[in-house]
């Protein structure tokens, strides 16, 4: 077991094999991965813009100039940065008595951490989205509304050149944020075929993507994974059977700051989404060796990342909070 | 606040958020939506009654308004000036007449300082 400095490098590289292996899994099972965009950036102010579908294709007499399509039409929003990070501490007696499930276990939970908040980071931009802001796994109060000023899940989302608007907010018909049935769902995904941008073109929204909660699991494969409908007088072929995926997040149950959020559901189109819930990496979470050696004998590793999350074009994702009001 | 940052200038002044962080309530995006304006829905009116009670509101505020005015000695067609023609008028008559009132205190402590001085 390294006790001195020059055993140094043998730890950092058993440290940095755990925390690496520790990312791969947990890039694996946290379901928000699967659903933001996950991109790396430069800049520490991401400035993204969002066209709402413009009105610039026109017929054109050869010769004549092209029609210009401008920013104008579109919503501007950025994001900045945030920096995060902790230390994990091996200490001299862990390194002199050969404790190396402390040691282990040290990195493992430094790696957890982090990917785990990242996680819930994503999970509450969903089960909180009906808020202009809220008080992250950070403990921070943070503005979380989309380029037209409002919340990812709103009834009236606007857009600059028109007064027209559209709503992401589940409804089947009758109620809005109704319970996950599966007529609920029909209807959405009916309602997010015929969706029109400003301009009254209909750019259709492909509601293939069903997102639940644990609680909602068993429900939610009874509705789409089954080939037939059950209960159906005949047995009928269940026309969802294939046409959509599930995606069971357990940080969907309950928010950050506790708030039971286990009934709330979602419908994604799952190429879309990556336009409406947007993470850029400035620094992926990484294992980093310390540079001296403390007075203290510990050996700090630590583990820091830059990132932020943001909202684009809402339109892609819409959620029920199953309150049928 | 941290987090996301639109071009609140713009919604604000495109009547798409209330003002500079924050944006419309559902309530109030439905106001909207009906037909009120975005000045409208900011003072709070978002039903016919509440509109009502802003017009009668405005009515009295012309009266007073037009009585300042008279008493300031300002000539105007009652039918034509507007509220805020008349609101106009009146900050410069009264900017006119402190100004007048300030060099006229000059004026007369200089006097005084004069004589005070030809008595010594």
């Amino acid at each position: 077991m390294p006790i001195t400095t020059n055993d140094f490098p043998a730890l950092t590289d058993d440290l940095q094999e755990i925390f690496n292996e520790g990312a791969k899994r947990k890039i694996s099972e946290n379901m928000g991965f699967k659903v933001f965009e996950v991109l790396d950036t430069d800049r520490r102010t991401f400035d993204h813009l969002v066209l709402h579908g413009v009105s610039g294709i026109q017929e054109v007499t050869p010769g004549q100039d092209l029609p210009s399509i401008t920013t104008e039409e579109g919503d501007t929003i950025t994001w900045t940065q945030r920096y995060f990070g902790a230390v994990a501490n091996v200490t001299k007696a862990m390194r002199k008595f050969d404790l190396h499930e402390q040691i282990d276990d040290v990195a493992r939970t430094l790696v957890d951490d982090a990917f785990d908040k990242v996680d819930q980071s994503f999970a509450d931009y969903l089960s909180q989205g009906a808020s202009a802001s809220h008080v992250d796994v950070y403990g921070k109060t943070i503005s979380t509304v989309g380029p037209d000023g409002l919340q990812l899940f709103h009834a009236l989302h606007t857009n600059p050149i028109t007064g027209n608007t559209y709503t992401n907010i589940i409804s089947d018909g009758t109620n809005d944020n109704p319970k996950l049935t599966r007529e609920a769902i029909v209807y959405q995904r009916s309602l997010g075929k015929l969706m029109k941008d400003p301009n009254g073109i209909i750019r259709p929204v492909n509601y293939d993507l069903l997102i639940v909660s644990p609680g909602d699991e068993d429900l939610a494969e009874r509705l789409i994974g089954s080939e037939f409908l059950p209960g159906s007088a005949n047995n009928d072929k269940n026309p969802l059977y294939k046409k959509m995926k599930i995606i069971v997040w357990p940080r969907l149950a309950a928010a950050a700051d506790g708030t039971d959020t286990s009934a709330y559901w979602y419908l994604a189109d799952s190429t879309g989404v990556k336009k409406t819930l947007k993470s850029k990496f400035a620094e992926r979470p990484t294992l980093d060796p310390p540079d001296v050696v403390y007075r203290s004998k510990n050996w700090g590793f630590s583990c820091d990342f830059f990132y932020t999350n943001g909202i684009g074009y809402q339109q892609y994702i819409a959620q029920s909070d199953a309150t049928e009001a | 606040m941290i987090g996301a940052q639109p071009n609140w200038a713009k919604l604000v002044t495109q009547g798409r958020a209330k003002a500079h962080g924050i944006p419309w309530t559902v309530k109030e995006s439905e106001a909207l939506q009906k037909g009120y304006t975005a000045d409208e829905v900011r003072a709070g009116i978002m039903s016919e009654k509440a509109r009502e009670e802003q017009g009668d509101r405005d009515v009295a505020n012309k009266e007073q308004v037009i009585k300042e005015a008279k008493k300031l000695g300002i000539s105007f067609d009652e039918g034509a000036a507007t509220v805020g023609d008349l609101n106009v008028e009146i900050q410069k008559v009264k900017k006119e007449k402190a100004a007048k009132a300030e060099a006229k205190k000059i004026a007369d402590a200089e006097k005084k300082n004069k004589k005070g001085k030809d008595n010594k």
